[in-house]
């Protein structure tokens, strides 16, 4: 069981509407490691993540989550999506969405109970927002919301955490505290991260994932952090000025 | 308010109808909320109109075939049940366009209704009943009817609550957490359609849609939980059924219309309040 792979991706090709997104694609993350996916936009990484929460399945090839199929892990993945189109005036507090990280788990018969509440407010506390928890949904930052998303995932108390694009809208400040949460968590979980921010990431990173249409990994063995930098500036900096651009437009919106 | 106290005692029709009023004001706040919140009025609504269809199907099979055991709340209930599932079914599987779906089932249920009552012999003053409500007709086997159709609703409400809550505001997330979104969804539709049911005694199918949905979108203006909205539509609720009750006796207007006059005249009255409090409170930013 020790040799179990977090994450197996084995020859995985995914299309949308016959437009291949991921071309035989092979991923292993093992247990507890910190992996970095970086890519252009459109270059599959979202996909990539909902094939192995299993939201989608492969045209071909296998996914195994923990050596299963990833419906069956799902209980062990906490899940940062990274655009919601959801109803910014629904009525719901922090509190509420961070609990529904502890829906469907073992022994929990659709109500929550006082360990659940417990989970939650750590969550909210590891992200900043205890003092947000009875605050309305609609009443959040676009910066808070991303936080309470995390926070919603870590209430899941996940063996495997997906974040996708934790960093966008958050401030420089929140920024450095998101990454001392994620360090905090080094060797706790396996980490999976897309982020187009290589500054905090470097440092604690084990493996980066490029992902466009196929899939490389680099060990950090391999890249040094300023080498990192570099060869991320190199391929990407004009599609991550672009998504930047984006993502401010949006958070004024 | 007296005449309506004294007519309570003397008449077994109006404790019925208050009854009534009372039963489906407690369907309607819980479910209107979801509805509200989820933003599916116009679902509810393809719901509501399809339940002419049934009640027609079940007046025809009554006075044509003799069926002594069937009313037309029968056949409503049938009907809007499967109404909720075409329409949940079609949207979460074939991805057809959904309002284009909804607008079908909208349109034949009534259809279907139209073509059996006017297929069905005697003089169809029915008809008129189905469409605006007639809740001083509401029988004792109406009552238990609509008593256990709410025990149903407010049951499984509070049983799979945070469930509900989780597949209306994020499903995404909730197919992940393992919830079976697309049941919970067709489940949510079909207590939509029980309570459209139970409304439709009251108000009649064309006003159901009101009645749904103004109590808590009254409630939603000054509640922060979709908890304290279910509570507050529910007494909102309540009070429009009794004040429309009330004035109808008083007036001799036709009872359903009154009641979603005044729910719908609340709703101004009650954003014009909120504006006002708001204003009051922060008087620089508004």
């Amino acid at each position: 069981m020790a040799d179990v792979a977090a994450i197996n991706l084995e020859n995985v090709t995914f299309s949308y509407n016959g437009g291949v997104v991921l071309d035989k694609v092979d991923l292993s993350v093992a247990e507890n490691d910190f992996v970095w996916m970086v890519g252009p936009n459109g270059g599959g990484k979202t996909t990539l993540l909902k094939l192995v929460l299993g939201l989608l399945t492969p045209d071909s090839g296998h996914v195994r989550v923990f050596g299963q199929t990833p419906k069956t892990m799902r209980g062990r993945i906490g899940y940062m999506p990274q655009q919601t189109s959801l109803d910014l005036h629904f009525p719901i507090t922090v509190m509420d969405v961070a609990l529904m990280g502890r829906l469907g788990r073992a022994g929990s018969g659709g109500r929550y109970n006082a360990a659940d509440r417990k989970a939650a407010e750590k969550a909210l506390e590891q992200v900043g927002l205890a003092d947000s928890s009875g605050q309305l949904f609609s009443e959040l930052s676009g910066g808070q919301q991303r936080r309470m998303y995390i926070a919603r995932a870590l209430t899941c108390e996940p063996d495997l955490l997906i974040l996708d694009e934790p960093t966008a809208n958050i401030d420089q400040l929140l920024q450095r505290e998101l990454y001392q949460l994620l360090e905090s968590l080094l060797g706790k979980m396996t980490v999976v991260m897309v982020s187009h921010d290589p500054a905090f990431v470097g440092q604690f990173v084990r493996q980066v994932v490029c992902v466009n249409r196929t899939v490389e990994v680099h060990p950090t063995g391999e890249v040094s952090s300023e080498m990192l930098g570099e060869w991320y500036r190199d391929r990407d900096l004009r599609i991550v000025r672009h998504d930047r651009r984006f993502t401010n437009g949006e958070d004024h919106a | 308010m007296p005449d309506l106290l004294s007519a309570m005692l003397e008449y077994a029709f109006m404790r019925n109808a208050l009854i009534a009023g009372l039963l489906a004001a407690v369907a309607c706040g819980v479910v209107g909320s979801f509805v509200v919140a989820r933003r599916i009025t116009y679902v509810a609504g393809g719901i509501a109109h399809s339940v002419l269809g049934g009640m027609g199907v079940a007046g025809y099979l009554i006075a044509v075939h003799n069926w002594d055991a069937v009313t037309p709340l029968h056949g409503a209930i049938v009907a809007a049940l499967l109404a909720a599932v075409v329409i949940g079914w079609v949207t979460l599987r074939a991805r057809q366009r959904e309002d284009t779906i909804i607008g079908a089932v909208w349109a034949v249920g009534m259809a279907t209704g139209i073509l059996f009552i006017s297929q069905t012999p005697g003089y169809n003053q029915e008809l008129m009943s189905y469409l605006f409500g007639n809740i001083l007709m509401v029988s004792d086997s109406d009552l238990s009817v609509l008593l256990g159709l709410d025990l149903l609703i407010v049951a499984l409400t509070l049983l799979l609550y945070n469930r509900f809550l989780a597949v209306c505001f994020d499903a995404e997330f909730a197919r992940v957490r393992g919830i079976r979104v697309e049941l919970y969804y067709i489940l949510l539709l079909c207590l939509a359609a029980l309570t459209v049911v139970v409304l439709v005694t009251v108000v009649g199918v064309v006003l159901v849609i009101a009645l749904l949905t103004l109590p808590a979108a009254v409630a939603g203006l000054f509640s922060r939980t979709l908890r304290q909205m279910m509570i507050g539509a529910v007494a909102f609720c309540i009070f429009f059924i009794i004040a429309g009750l009330a004035v109808s006796y008083e007036t001799n207007f036709p009872t359903g219309a009154t009641i979603v006059l005044i729910a719908g005249v609340s709703y101004v009255v009650a954003i014009v309040v909120r504006w006002l409090i708001r204003k009051h409170r922060n008087p620089v930013s508004e």
